[in-house]
């Protein structure tokens, strides 16, 4: 290894600086042997979600605050009508009687 | 009459009713004249299951699975107050709490992923776990407070050990093995009772319980329970007088299989009967296949059950027995039976008429056994069908009777026909194997040979014809069979023939239609079979024709049949209706109105009738958009249900129902006068709370002066006591409304006040709305006191509690489940649950919205929810979705909407279209802001930088700084304040990148530099840490130095990769990490530079070097045996090292 490093230093390979905090150990390593180049990070615009929001997305603070309004409500939403809910089709629902060998109603004193 | 006269008509009108239903309401409380509803205990959206509770019930433990780890957790019923008890170092589950309440038995799978028993002192929460290495324990349960039982499985072995394991010695006793699963023992630790599986039949394992008594005989079978399916888990009443056991009765999946996989129903039977009887037992049915619960566990006077509603088990309580109250005699059982609204619910009713009357002399258990397997057919539950089929034929020929010999020969044989539906609903869908084909040949071959019932002979061939693909053959074969002549059919071949023509005919409705008048004019079927298929004609003609002169006259023709006598209000008041949806002229119109209510009217006393007559009335006047005619209808049908009968909830229901759609219509079309006045008939007649909500909300809207008008109502409504229990939540929500825009202190204290005033939950019609409201409030006061990232842990646990049980109560109110669904997506998202918060935003997407506005808005919260769960894609869709809403809806801050969208496709890499949308949006005057402008012009930037369009980007970064150069720092309301700066630091940063020339990168990284010293000691405001920030500081240093060197400025170079290990040090000091990428690059970068320049530094052997690189070889040796990276980077700076010295050493 030392001879590799030493031919590498000898011929005067070595004219890209090793930084990088984000790259695998194992890759570095072998990257600056063989190499002996490591390219720079790339610089991120992605980083926790509220940094990144302060940089790069605007701030609307009146819509959010219209959003909560339009949302966060203590009563149901004032939808004109609900045809095909579940509770209607319930509520309205007819069923058919059971079939039996008598055929007999029911009643109270069956 | 114009509309202040009619709504004042109305008003009257409401009064005088109102007073009626006031009078009888005073003997009847109709909201609790039905079913038991089970009261929901715990709230997802986390799995709670498997409780223990204590005698009192005060105190339950149970399992919870968050993020699929099982943990047991202590939930004190009055406060609702849950603490994990177990499993923060390790899953466990399935609590079993010891008879004198002191330790909790569990499966803990911290040292074992098999499965141990442990056992917890409650008093102290020690520890200790039954030794059990290898072996697989699971199941706890126990006998006495000195012994617990448990399951076992040795390695290798199938079969379970059941084990009674000793607290004092430690010792275990095997008490039986076998396929064993569900154990417990009655409380005075003499029985244990448990599951056996037959496995012979592997595709059809049956369960099979088995008692052992520890005081006595051997271990033995007990009789199967007389009902179809499999039981699950047991326990014990208090006083061992009761076994209640859960039971997978029907096959509700459909997999043509009975097990865990279905539906589970609890039940109880009497625990001496059960031990003394040698034939099956009859239990008595407590909940309904619909709610699906399991796992019972018993207090002193509750069931708890664990029951799946909307994808998550949660614990129920109920009382001991049931949901159908205990004092109902038989003719209210069969008045429940009659106003059922689902199949599951007659099977409740009439398993609990099995029960209750067994021991009644004038009992026909035949007759219940016939309807059980009718309402399994209705619901295509063969395996149930099956069972009764059994059953049903014992009967008939136990009772040696010529005539009830034929009818088990009726039944032996319909079994042919549900083997052959069992077998076919096995089969993939649309493909016919070879294996069904010979299986349906011998069937045909079988029926053949029935020697009587020549229509079920032919009914059977038919279904044959059918499950193979022959649909014309089976419709052949069903024309045979005499439906409209034939006396002689039973009402089950009619019904089994209707089917079938129902099936094939299916995109056929016209023809369907023609066989309508044989089943409903068939004087052998009941009357409830016969309103039922009139009903279901009338539909089907009304889908099929919708011109109603042909319908008039098909209508007509049926009411010509003699036959159809019994049906013919039914069928005059589809005439009537009918008439008056074309009927122009108001007179006359109400004219007929007056006939169809004189029509209805004498319905009165056929209930089954009244709701049929009702139903269609109001579904033609609904469907002519007749709404007034409609509302009247359905009060018609009101006040034509005497509050006494248990139908008076169900038809409080609808006339709720239409009444609140009718004035949710108004307040859509903004007459806010008359949805108000609609509201407070809702109130007068249901006393629904979503009516006192709305009627309370718009009276409180400002500008139409209906304050005054408010107050006088209530003030009436309270003194003809049709508030009853509402006025707590009228008065809560009174004080919440008037107050919403108030400040922030006087805020809370009304928020305060309103908890106070709502006071205990208000159960009944739309009691939802309680819960909504306590959410909403919790929900409040969370927002108001939350500080930065900071809030009240039990004020999110009240508000999530309450909105979920506003969803469980509110189960099919579209309305109250959309405020729920968005109710808790904010809640989420505020606390930064944001998997949660999308999850709940995208079930609130499956409702309605009032407008687009709305919409585009949630849709855009929707997004952000998935953004910051890390769905960057979906979060881009939904955004682009909510603007192209915005576009359409013309919303004033479409900018806003475009920006978002633009930001969310460049976070997904869709860079052509943020690209497309920042060019808009930045083309624009006035957009944006100047601190948004500044933003997108860093994020146009980075995007053309993507797109490899350089020169573009160059431009908007240098735009971004320059623009940022005017700007201060603002907060705009956000939780961090927005420093310029940051953007200015990122374009610099970007521009190194992007510059091909070393002295352009030079002057950014400089700049970039520059920036981030001037950040010491304000890191915290920017968010960054000072460890990023010097780390950063170093990586432009080794950057500069590169730069330096490739354009010859050797003694710059020098001072900077000397500065470099400055700034590393810093940052080893200040991060604590002695061997990170930081100060090991820096270091190699120096030695290496320094070899190649050692001219230019002025002191390149100095001792911060030396000391620095020492540490760090130190540091790197020490760890080297743990990781070969290390070991690989040890050696590679102690050879630069090496070679650094003997060049530094030349020099000297």
């Amino acid at each position: 290894m030392s001879t590799q490093i030493s031919t590498r230093l000898a011929t005067n390979c070595m004219r890209c600086i090793c930084y990088s905090s984000y790259k695998p150990l194992v890759l570095l390593a072998a990257f600056v042997l063989l190499t002996s180049c490591v390219s720079l990070p790339d610089v991120y615009i992605i980083d926790h979600h509220t940094v990144m929001e302060e940089e790069a997305s605007g701030e609307w603070p009146k819509l959010e605050q219209r959003f909560h309004d339009l949302a966060v409500h203590p009563g149901p939403v004032n939808l004109a009508n609900e045809k095909n809910s579940q509770r209607r089709k319930r509520t309205f629902s007819i069923l058919n009687g059971e079939m039996t060998t008598s055929s007999k109603e029911y009643s109270g004193t069956q | 009459m114009n509309k202040s006269s009619s709504i004042l008509f109305s008003l009257i009108l409401f009064l005088c009713s109102s007073f009626l239903f006031a009078a009888n309401a005073e003997t009847t409380d109709w909201q609790k004249n039905q079913l038991i509803p089970l009261q929901r205990m715990t709230v997802g959206p986390w799995d709670n299951f498997s409780p223990a509770p204590t005698p009192s019930g005060d105190i339950i433990y149970l399992t919870r699975t968050q993020n699929q780890i099982p943990q047991i957790i202590r939930y004190t019923v009055a406060t609702r107050k849950t603490e994990l008890l177990i499993g923060d170092d390790g899953d466990a589950k399935h609590p079993a709490l010891s008879p004198d309440g002191e330790i909790l038995a569990y499966t803990s799978f911290q040292n074992d992923a098999r499965g141990d028993i442990c056992y917890i002192q409650l008093s102290d929460n020690t520890k200790q776990c039954i030794n059990s290495f290898k072996t697989t324990d699971a199941n706890p349960f126990w006998i006495d407070s000195k012994h617990i039982g448990l399951l076992r499985k040795q390695p290798g072995n199938m079969q379970w050990e059941l084990l009674s394991h000793d607290l004092k010695t430690n010792t275990q006793q095997k008490l039986h093995s076998g396929n064993i699963s569900a154990p417990a023992a009655s409380h005075d630790g003499r029985y244990i009772i448990f599951n056996v599986v037959n496995t012979s039949d592997r595709q059809y394992p049956s369960w099979h319980p088995y008692i052992i008594d520890l005081q006595g005989e051997n271990t033995r079978a007990l009789p199967p329970f007389d009902l179809p399916g499999i039981p699950g888990f047991y326990a014990f009443s208090r006083n061992d007088q009761h076994i209640y056991f859960n039971h997978y009765l029907s096959d509700t999946n459909n997999d043509q299989k009975i097990d865990a996989n279905d539906h589970s129903v609890a039940f109880r039977l009497q625990f001496p009967i059960l031990l003394n009887t040698k034939d099956t037992s009859l239990p008595e049915q407590l909940t309904s296949v619909e709610e699906n619960c399991s796992f019972p566990a018993v207090s002193s006077n509750k069931l708890f059950l664990t029951c799946a509603y909307q994808g998550s088990l949660d614990i129920y309580q109920i009382a001991l027995s049931g949901t159908v109250p205990s004092d109902w005699n038989t003719n209210q059982l069969w008045e429940a039976h009659r106003i059922a609204r689902t199949v599951e619910q007659r099977q409740l009713i009439i398993n609990t008429l099995r029960f209750r009357r067994q021991t009644d002399p004038e009992y026909n258990d035949t007759a219940l056994l016939e309807r059980l397997l009718s309402l399994h057919l209705q619901s295509g539950e063969l395996t149930a069908v099956s069972y009764y089929l059994t059953q049903l034929q014992q009967r008939y020929r136990e009772s040696k009777n010529i005539s009830n010999e034929k009818y088990a020969s009726f039944y032996e044989h319909l079994e042919l026909l549900t083997n052959i539906l069992s077998r076919k609903a096995q089969e993939s869908h649309g493909i016919l194997t070879a294996r069904f084909q010979q299986f349906s040949k011998n069937v045909s071959k079988e029926v053949d040979t029935i020697p009587d019932w020549p229509n079920l002979k032919i009914l059977i061939q038919a279904y044959i014809d059918a499950t193979t693909n022959q649909a014309s053959a089976a419709l052949e074969k069903l024309n045979d069979i005499p439906l409209s002549t034939s006396t002689s059919l039973l009402p089950l071949e009619r019904y089994l023939t209707f089917e079938l023509y129902k099936e094939i005919l299916s995109s056929q409705p016209d023809k369907l239609l023609r066989h309508y008048p044989s089943m409903f004019n068939s004087a052998g079927l009941t009357s409830e079979s016969r309103i039922y298929y009139a009903f279901n004609y009338l539909k089907l003609l009304a889908s099929t024709s919708p011109d109603i002169a042909t319908r008039l006259k098909a209508i007509k023709q049926q009411m010509d049949d003699e036959n159809a006598q019994p049906l013919s209000q039914l069928f005059k008041t589809e005439l009537t209706a009918l008439q008056l949806t074309r009927e122009s002229d108001s007179d006359k119109g109400k004219e007929l109105f007056r006939a169809l209510s004189k029509t209805l009217n004498n319905s009165r006393k056929n209930p089954l009738l009244r709701k049929a007559m009702h139903t269609r009335s109001i579904q033609i006047l609904g469907d002519a958009s007749l709404f007034n005619y409609m509302e009247r209808m359905s009060r018609n049908w009101l006040l034509n249900t005497h509050i006494t009968e248990m139908e008076f909830a169900n038809t409080a229901k609808q006339y709720s129902l239409i009444t609140m759609d009718k004035a949710y219509g108004m307040l859509a079309d903004g007459e806010l006068k008359r949805a108000y006045s609609t509201f407070y008939s809702a109130i007068r007649q249901t006393s629904d709370l979503e009516a006192h909500y709305q009627f309370i909300s718009t009276g409180l809207t400002r500008g139409i002066g209906l304050e005054d008008n408010l107050k006088k109502s209530y003030e009436l409504l309270e003194k003809q006591n049709i508030l009853g229990n509402r006025d707590n939540y009228a008065a809560a929500l009174k004080e919440l409304l008037s107050t919403s825009d108030s400040t922030a202190k006087t805020r809370s204290e009304s928020l305060s006040v309103a908890k106070e005033l709502l006071g205990e939950p208000v159960r009944g019609l739309g009691s939802a709305m309680y819960d909504l409201l306590r959410g909403y409030i919790a929900h409040s006061q969370l927002e108001l006191s939350r500080r930065g990232f900071s809030f009240s842990e039990d004020l999110f646990q009240e508000a999530h509690h309450h909105y979920i049980m506003a969803l469980d109560l509110g189960r099919d109110n579209s309305r109250i489940s959309a405020a729920s669904w968005e109710n808790l997506a904010w809640l989420h998202f505020q606390v930064r649950h944001y998997a949660l918060s999308a999850d709940f935003f995208q079930k609130r997407l499956q409702l309605p919205f009032t407008d687009l506005e709305h919409e585009a808005a949630c849709r855009l919260s929707y997004a952000r929810s998935l953004f910051y769960n890390n769905d960057t894609v979906s979060a881009w869709y939904e955004s682009e979705t909510a603007l192209k809403l915005a576009i359409t809806a013309e919303l004033d801050q479409l900018s806003a909407y475009r920006e978002k969208s633009a930001f969310y496709a460049m976070q997904a890499k869709a860079y052509i279209q943020a690209n497309d949308h920042y060019t808009t949006l930045l083309s624009m005057d006035n957009a944006l802001s100047p601190h948004n402008k500044v933003r997108s012009l860093l994020a146009h930037g980075y995007t053309q930088m993507k797109l490899n369009k350089l020169s573009e980007a160059r431009k908007l970064f240098l735009q971004t700084i320059a623009a940022a150069e005017k700007l201060k720092p603002t907060t705009n309301g956000r939780l961090l304040i927005s420093y310029p700066q940051r953007q200015q630091l990122l374009a610099y940063g970007l521009l190194a990148k992007i510059s091909a020339e070393e002295t352009d990168k030079i002057r950014y990284r400089t700049a970039h530099l520059k920036l981030l010293r001037v950040l010491k000691g304000k890191t915290q405001t920017f968010a960054l840490k000072e460890s990023q920030r010097l780390s950063q500081i170093t990586r432009d240093l080794n950057q500069l130095a590169a730069s330096y060197e490739s354009i010859g400025k050797y003694k710059k170079m020098a001072n900077t990769i000397q500065d470099s290990v400055t700034a590393a040090i810093a940052w080893k000091q200040e991060s604590g990490d002695n061997i990170g990428p930081v100060i090991y690059h820096t270091l190699l970068n120096y030695m290496t530079l320094a070899i190649d320049h050692k001219s230019h530094f002025n002191n390149v052997d100095n001792e911060q070097i030396r000391i620095s690189v020492s540490d760090l070889i130190e540091n790197l040796e020490s760890l080297k045996e743990t990781s070969p990276q290390l070991a690989a980077r040890a050696e590679l700076v102690i050879a630069v090292q090496k070679r650094y010295l003997s060049v530094v050493n030349l020099e000297k």
